[in-house]
């Protein structure tokens, strides 16, 4: 009993000395960000540093996108970094992920819409395009081999800059605090002496959760095909796509990932978004990442450690 | 006194709930008193009155409302720690009764989950 005692005056003690924080939201990245920060810490830096690499982000894509057959292009050393991301993750995924799906997707609408099934002939030229092309640069430089070839990092640029808008918080002197963009976020620090607590959305009700994770310095992200989809004859596409088998990826409802920072997170929701739940269990196991499985029968899979995050 | 697993999941859940409560950004919306027993979670009314528990836990219990503060005025729990906590009336104050599994807390209406961030 004594110990109870104990533990209920800390609970009171913690409870006199709570800090103060606050939520700011901003649309950016094309979803909704909140910041969660001390009261007292200003946010211009921290947004100009979303809004810049958004910017780095978005102009290569389009300047790529938009360009003829046989255009070259320089690589910044973001983009560099973005690319080499890419392939990781095609790796891991076993060719499941490419850079390159926006070809496909972009064909059915994604990312903003109208959505809409493509021409069968369409769909066989971005196809063929992807399948014959290995988008590989030489000192910095790449080439578009095909006008249909379109690229996006948006599975897991996002999560990049979530990283850097930390980056500026922590420069400013933040000690804690959380940026989520959309639900891709990073925690860090503490709130009043205890981990933050996130939840993970349930895929068909948005004020229930699936888990409750407590985190600190870590970065939670999901991929799920409750967001962006459309329905047509009673199919789901959702915006996730698989290039080997070149549809929209359908194993799951939706996959969380916690990992140390959010660009891995974000980019590896994707990628086990993609994969078959023996060969996720074992690729979670080779990147140290825990993973959250919802599947389309509504069993909850928590794998490499995701149950240790849960209090 | 046994302590049996059930006991112990009970204590956890009251624990969560503080802390769920005591977590809190700092509340803006009206408050609202809040029962938790066994049973579950049910609300009080701010309005000056005493509640006998002793149904609803089987403990002899009373929780005390008045001038829009609460406490938990008699308990037959060992070392009344519940009772020593006094009046409870600001956003997420709580006065808590381990042994017999019974809290009063002043809930604040802007935050629905406890939860900091959600991801989807």
């Amino acid at each position: 009993m004594r110990k109870t005692a104990l533990f209920l005056c800390v609970i009171l003690l913690a409870a006199a000395c709570t800090d103060r924080f606050e939520k700011r939201q901003f649309y950016a990245m094309g979803t909704l960000v909140e910041i969660t920060h001390k009261k007292d810490m200003s946010l211009k830096q921290v947004i100009r540093t979303i809004n810049d690499y958004e910017e780095q982000v978005k102009s290569f894509e389009q300047k790529y996108n938009d360009a003829p057959a046989g255009s070259g292009f320089e690589i910044s050393p973001l983009w560099e970094v973005l690319f080499k991301k890419s392939y990781d993750y095609k790796a891991i995924s076993k060719d499941r992920f490419d850079i390159r799906a926006l070809s496909l997707t972009s064909l059915y609408g994604f990312p903003e819409g109208p959505y809409d099934l493509p021409s069968p002939e369409k769909y066989a030229a971005a196809a063929e395009a992807i399948k014959n092309k290995p988008l590989l640069f030489l000192d910095g430089k790449l080439v578009k081999e095909d006008e249909r070839l379109k690229i996006s990092a948006g599975a897991f640029a996002k999560g990049m800059i979530v990283d850097k808008a930390v980056e500026t918080m922590k420069k400013n002197g933040a000690e804690s605090g959380i940026v989520n963009a959309g639900g891709d976020l990073y925690a860090f620090g503490k709130k009043n002496k205890s981990r933050w607590r996130v939840g993970i959305r349930h895929p068909d009700d948005p004020n229930k959760v699936i888990s409750t994770i407590s985190v600190s310095d870590k970065a939670v992200a999901t991929s799920g095909d409750y967001e962006r989809f459309f329905m047509k004859n009673g199919i789901r596409y959702s915006h996730i796509f698989d290039m080997v088998t070149m549809e929209p990826a359908s194993l799951y409802r939706s996959v969380s990932v916690i990992a140390d920072n959010c660009e891995t997170a974000d980019g590896l929701s994707t990628v086990f978004f993609l994969l078959p739940e023996e060969e996720a269990a074992e690729a979670c196991k080779r990147t140290g990442t825990p993973v959250l499985i919802y599947t389309h029968d509504d069993r909850v899979l928590k794998l490499c450690g995701w149950e240790s995050f849960e209090n | 006194m046994r302590i049996k697993a059930a006991d112990i999941i009970v204590i956890i859940l009251l624990f969560c709930s503080v802390f769920f409560i005591k977590n809190l950004f700092i509340a803006s919306g009206a408050p609202v008193l809040v029962l938790i027993t066994e049973k579950g979670e049910k609300e009080l009314s701010f309005k000056d009155q005493l509640y006998d528990l002793k149904e609803e836990t089987g403990h002899e219990m009373i929780v005390e409302v008045k001038d829009g503060k609460a406490r938990i005025k008699e308990s037959d729990c060992p070392n009344q720690i519940c009772v020593l906590t006094g009046w409870v009336s600001s956003c997420g104050d709580a006065a808590v009764c381990i042994p017999n599994k019974v809290a009063v807390y002043v809930k604040c209406e802007n935050e629905d989950d406890g939860l900091d961030a959600v991801s989807r």
